[in-house]
């Protein structure tokens, strides 16, 4: 026979139970043939138990009752249920009694609920419709339907839908190029028919992988030169698509937020990037106020994301990066504003007043008390300005200037 | 013409051994017979050419004829070396230098040379002293000492004990000889002859590895298993047990394989050849003896069955071939058998006694009033003469001649209760019964067990398809109600006491009503797709669960298991009721009654066991020589079972007893499966057995002669589970492909009595009886069934994707690495 046990652990074994002499050669030989026979027919036998329970693995324990089978005692503890070998099988000896027992360890609730430790799942049974009048419907249990014959026209169908045709091809094509070319007025046609038009629905799919494609290369750090006017053009068309009422855009959702954020809070800075940020932040508003749900929880997601950017140092996140990240909260809603800007702006103030840049800390200091102004207003409407509150709350910083604002509006 | 041809199949043959044989004929045939037909013509031309090669040779003519009796391993070397000789001489004539990469052609050169000597040139000469050895017999040759020459051969045998290498030499030539043999034969019966290649090639085997010459026998293994024409052909049908025989290398493992035992022990292997076919091989084995070996082994182990007429035809053949032991002997499946129904319990009939008794109901209300007594008894006498007429109206439907008498078997009257539900069925849904046409395609309900893979053994459904039981390796019985009603559990026997048995909803009035608020509260809070809310478990067995079977009226679950035991479980009271012991290994398969009462088991310890719900005690055993039980089946009259075994051969068993003390014999025995056969079933009509397995095949027998009628191929893997529809028109499969394919049975059957089959060919492609084909997502379906109304349910148990697989891969890795270290560190040691 070709696969043989080695003669040299045989030998091993030998030596080992023999007090270390080994037995000649001929017996180890012996040995170790036989062996290779017994394992041999011991796996023959289980595959009798995998052939009778319909499976194409053999596990431990095909090999355990093989082993029964044969009236020898089985090994135990090497079943394939045990994930960690370590801790499943014990051996308590007493008395020349051998008891072996699972290993039962206490396992925390938390652990098994954050899903550190693999809990046995029970069975359960799922029932659905295979096939309905010889048709197998197109579900989720139900494999993709292939090459038989009766799913060929189906087949056809399918795919159909998702192909475009030459005339939506060549739609497309003038949409995304008219969307990005220099010609204002040609841009400007354009983003109506993607805030309008209600056929848009076919080619949607491809405009957002467009945009979203459009931005990742043009945020990529390799790009040599500023593109952020492209990006201002790709936002541009998001905001359009956003405000059309009649294409579905849900599905996309996972494409489109990702490259509005990426915008938003950009690290680098190019040529126009605060008007960028400024519709990234009013674009991404829009969004989470069209889709946001409880269960998608798309709003608490996107504000996590601003606040621990809003919070964290300034080696974190550049400050172009925070300032993202504030308008994106601002642009949400006046609540937002009160609930989550109000509490921060003292601190902020602090931080403002420590930059050292001219332009960034007047532009950080406008849009603060831009927006802080038209959210007090609306809370406080009462005229009389309490100046120790607005001091109390918004510190040195930002309470003279928001004061002055307040009066401005007045 | 022979010349030719012979010459033209002798460079198709890639063995260069066999080249040398085929050129050996030649120069053997062609100075004695001129033509090819030499080979079909009578004995005396033939006996002219036997005597030509004695002429030619020279050589014990005698004992080469008759002495088959003597040692024939001495005999067969003897007339090895008449053939070597041969070869020798021809290549001699063709091409001198063929002789000198061979030292040992120039032993028998010598031989010719001193051809009064009696010499078995057996000697290897790869070895020096083996050349100085030979120089010495040369020399006590050409001096002619017969006695030392004996004498120095075995001193020299004695020192140098090695295995002489050309012990194997004869097998090689004989097998060559014979395949080349069965090539020069005529495309339209080369088949027959081929079939004793293989059985010839294991014996040879075997008598190679008994005679301790493990290298040889692997030489010998390897040199025709890597044949690739062969591999084609012979062997395609056999690759189970090649793998079998490859790893048997020792005397001891031979005497100890059961597979061995079964081969030769059992009996001879079974070969079917027609009339010229046996006629030519009796010529080439047993008049010209040229390989007496051949003739040996054919004699000992073979036994051949003529059939009139012409040749089968190779597909035929192919398709009946797989068996262990060849094919059935047709003597075998001649008792008679009844295959036909059981009218009495037929539904019709029942159905009938309904009408009638409805129709006599009415007749009373019609009569009007009067007292009961003379009513009753106006019935039963209108009944006894409604059923005269009915026996007589029977007998003018036409009695199946075929089916059993009812006493044959006895089997218990029905209940009164499963007598109505029997009915009711069949006004309510069988009635109903969706009519599946190739236009009207079954709709299938699926059900998918979850985390259950590795962990589920056997599935079994209830026939009214409303309970299913789950069979678990952790040797637990799980029981789920499908339809939404609640699995409860009888009342206690104090409150039974005070039921009014007369009463007519008796049985519903047993089991304990649970809180119908209860069941309300239930309800809303399950989700419409969950089944789980209803189970029960039943704990008993210390083994996996391997088989599961539920009584008709489901009453009684039956599971049989590792631990050797079948337990009979209540599904009233939902406890065991009797263990039933009696089997000595693992009970793999058991299955009720078609009318309860009787069931059936089968098993690793090589028997199907008949028991009865009533006895604890086994009714009947049927041993199978030494193959494993695997699967069977009852018959819809409860007269037979069919089981299948390790052999791969399917065999129909008579409940009724036979006589005493004589062992019990199948009375019908199919072989023509390549693996093992999974799953078994009778057709609705009783006529047909279809069974399938791991080798693909669906294929269809004809119990009343046990011949194949089709054989369906279309699944691309192991086919694991089977239904018939209700009317038996419609045969669904489920295999390991993750697919369940629908066939058009009624009409395969319709087109075979018209005759429209194509009985040449005998298998069936999918296209032209398969309707449809139902793929599912990574389950493979372990469970068909049609529900009454001809919804096909499908059960699978969900296989993850290769995860876990990969995970224990890895820990098998990770074990053979230190293992190797282990192996390693050893060796640092020594």
């Amino acid at each position: 026979m070709s696969v043989q046990f080695s003669v040299q652990s045989i030998e091993y074994l030998t030596e080992k139970l023999n007090n270390g002499r080994c037995l000649c050669d001929e017996p180890v030989v012996y040995l170790a043939s036989k062996i290779s026979r017994v394992i041999f027919n011991l796996l023959e036998d289980s595959c009798k138990f995998v052939r009778k329970c319909r499976r194409n693995e053999m596990v431990t324990d095909d090999f355990a009752f093989a082993l029964k089978l044969n009236h020898i005692k089985p090994i135990y503890g090497y079943t394939t249920k045990n994930i960690d070998r370590s801790s499943s099988f014990r051996k308590i000896k007493k008395d020349n009694r051998i008891l072996y027992h699972i290993d039962d360890n206490i396992v925390a609730l938390n652990d098994s609920i954050t899903s550190q430790v693999l809990v046995p799942f029970d069975f359960s049974i799922r029932a659905h419709w295979l096939a309905v009048n010889g048709q197998q419907p197109i579900t989720n249990e139900n494999p993709i339907v292939d090459t038989s014959i009766r799913s060929v026209s189906q087949k056809i169908l399918n795919k159909s839908r998702k192909l475009l045709s030459m005339e939506q091809q060549i739609y497309y094509k003038e949409l995304t190029e008219m969307c990005i070319c220099l010609n204002e007025k040609k841009r400007k046609q354009a983003l109506l028919i993607l805030s309008s038009d209600n056929s848009l629905q076919q080619v949607v799919s491809r405009v957002i992988i467009f945009i979203s494609e459009g931005v990742r290369v043009n945020l990529s750090p390799t790009s040599t030169f500023d593109r952020s006017i492209i990006l201002n053009f790709l936002l541009h068309m998001c905001d359009a698509l956003l405000q059309n009422e009649n294409i579905f855009l849900e599905s996309y959702l996972h494409y489109l937020l990702p490259a509005i954020l990426s915008c938003l809070l950009e690290r680098r800075i190019s040529r126009d990037h605060w008007s960028l940020r400024d519709l990234a932040g009013k674009c991404c508003a829009q969004m989470i106020r069209k889709f946001s749900t409880a269960a998608n929880r798309l709003q608490q997601r996107a504000v996590d994301i601003f606040y621990r950017i809003l919070i964290s140092s300034e080696e974190e996140y550049t400050w172009p990066s925070q300032y993202g990240a504030f308008i994106g909260l601002c642009e949400m809603s006046h609540k937002v504003i009160i609930q989550i800007i109000f509490p921060l702006i003292k601190q902020l103030g602090e931080k403002v007043r420590l930059i050292s840049d001219r332009e960034l800390s007047l532009k950080m200091t406008e849009v603060i008390v831009k927006f802080i102004t038209i959210a007090y207003r609306s809370v406080q409407n009462d005229n009389e300005s309490n100046e120790k509150k607005l001091y109390e709350d918004f510190g040195l910083y930002f309470a003279p200037l928001i004061q002055r604002q307040l009066i401005l509006l007045l | 013409m022979h010349f030719s041809s012979s010459s033209t199949t002798s460079p198709s043959s890639q063995n260069q051994i066999s080249n040398t044989t085929n050129s050996n004929n030649n120069v053997l045939f062609v100075p004695s017979n001129t033509s090819k037909m030499s080979f079909i013509i009578p004995n005396n031309n033939n006996n002219s050419s036997q005597q030509q090669i004695v002429s030619s040779s020279n050589i014990l003519s005698a004992t080469s004829n008759s002495g088959m009796t003597a040692s024939i391993n001495l005999n067969g070397i003897n007339t090895q070396t008449n053939s070597t000789a041969n070869i020798s001489l021809s290549s001699s004539g063709q091409t001198s230098q063929t002789r000198s990469p061979f030292l040992q052609r120039p032993a028998t050169d010598q031989q010719q040379q001193q051809q009064q000597q009696r010499t078995t040139p057996s000697q290897s000469s790869q070895q020096i002293p083996q050349e100085e050895f030979m120089k010495i017999l040369r020399v006590l040759q050409d001096n002619n000492m017969t006695e030392s020459i004996e004498t120095l051969k075995k001193e020299y045998q004695s020192l140098f004990n090695k295995t002489t290498s050309s012990i194997s030499e004869p097998y090689f030539n004989a097998l060559d000889g014979y395949i080349a043999y069965v090539q020069e034969q005529p495309d339209s019966s080369r088949h027959e002859f081929a079939q004793l290649i293989y059985p010839l090639f294991v014996h040879m085997y075997l008598d190679l590895v008994e005679k301790d010459h493990l290298e040889e026998a692997q030489r010998f293994f390897m040199t025709y298993v890597k044949n690739t024409l062969l591999q084609a052909t012979v062997f395609a049908s056999h690759k189970d047990d090649l793998f079998r025989i490859k790893s048997l290398v020792s005397k001891e493992q031979i005497a100890q394989s059961e597979y061995v035992k079964s081969f030769r022990h059992n009996g001879r292997y079974w070969i079917k050849l027609c009339n010229a076919s046996l006629e030519l091989l009796d010529q080439f084995l047993i008049k010209q003896q040229k390989y007496p070996l051949l003739t040996k082994i054919v004699q000992a182990y073979f036994q051949l069955e003529i059939n009139d007429g012409s040749a089968r035809n190779a597909e035929t053949q192919r398709l009946l071939s797989g068996g262990r032991l060849g094919e059935i002997k047709t003597e075998d499946n001649t008792n008679r058998m009844y295959f036909g129904l059981l009218r009495d319990h037929d539904l019709t009939r029942i159905l009938q006694h309904k009408s009638i008794l409805a129709s006599s109901a009415g007749g009373d209300n019609e009569d009007g009033a009067g007292d009961d007594q003379p009513s009753t008894s106006k019935n039963r006498k209108k009944l006894k003469k409604d059923f005269f007429n009915q026996r007589q109206s029977k007998a003018s439907l036409k009695v199946d001649p075929n089916a059993p008498q009812l006493t044959r078997i006895p089997i218990p009257e029905l209940r009164e209760h499963e007598r109505m539900d029997l009915i009711n069925t069949f006004q309510e849904d069988y009635s109903r019964m969706l009519k599946i046409t190739p236009d009207n395609l079954p709709s299938c309900c699926y059900y998918t067990l979850l985390n259950g893979y590795l962990e589920i053994n056997c599935l079994e459904i209830s026939e009214d398809s409303t309970l299913l039981a789950v069979g678990g390796k952790n040797s637990i019985i799980y029981v789920y109600s499908l339809n939404r009603q609640k699995l409860s559990t009888m009342k206690l026997p104090h409150e039974l006491e005070r039921l009014d048995k007369s009463n007519e909803h008796v049985y519903e009035q047993m089991m304990t009503n649970d809180d119908d608020n209860n069941n309300n509260k239930d309800d809303p809070s399950n989700n419409d797709s969950d089944i789980l809310h209803n189970q029960r478990i039943l704990c008993g067995h210390t083994g996996p669960i391997y088989g599961l079977s539920m009584s008709r009226e489901k009453w009684f679950l039956l599971s049989c298991s590792e631990d050797c035991t079948i337990r009979l479980w209540s599904l009233l009271t939902w406890t065991c009721l009797i263990t039933f012991r009696g089997h000595t290994q693992p009970v793999f398969d058991v299955q009720f009654g078609p009318f309860g009462h009787y069931f059936a088991s089968c098993s690793l310890d090589k028997t199907a066991r008949l028991w009865c719900i009533e006895h604890a005690q086994t009714l009947r055993i049927f041993t199978d020589g030494c193959n494993d039980m695997e699967a069977l089946c009852f018959h819809p009259n409860s007269n037979y079972i069919a089981t299948s075994s390790a052999d791969r051969i399917l065999k129909i068993w008579d409940l009724l007893e036979s006589k005493e003390g004589q062992q019990l014999k199948p009375i019908r025995q199919m072989s023509g499966h390549k693996l093992n056969v999974c799953i078994l079933k009778f057709s609705k009509d009783g006529k047909y057995l279809i069974s399938a397995g791991y080798d693909r095949q669906i294929m269809i027998w004809d119990c009343s002669n046990g011949s194949l009628v089709t054989c369906l191929l279309g699944h691309s893997d192991a086919v694991f589970s089977m239904d018939l529809s209700r009317d038996g028109s419609i045969l669904c499969t489920g295999s390991v492909d993750f697919s369940m394919r629908i066939w058009n049975f009624g009409q395969l059957i319709k087109d075979k009595d018209d005759g429209k089959l194509d009985t040449v060919q005998r298998i069936t492609p999918t296209s032209k009886y398969e309707l449809v084909t139902y793929r599912t997502k990574r389950t493979s379906t372990t469970l068909i069934h049609f529900t009454r109304r001809n919804l096909l349910l499908g059960f699978g148990v969900f296989i993850p994707p290769n995860e876990t697989i990969t995970t224990t891969t890895t820990a098998a890795a990770a074990a053979a690495a230190a293992a190797a270290a282990a192996t390693t560190t050893t060796k640092a040691k020594n």
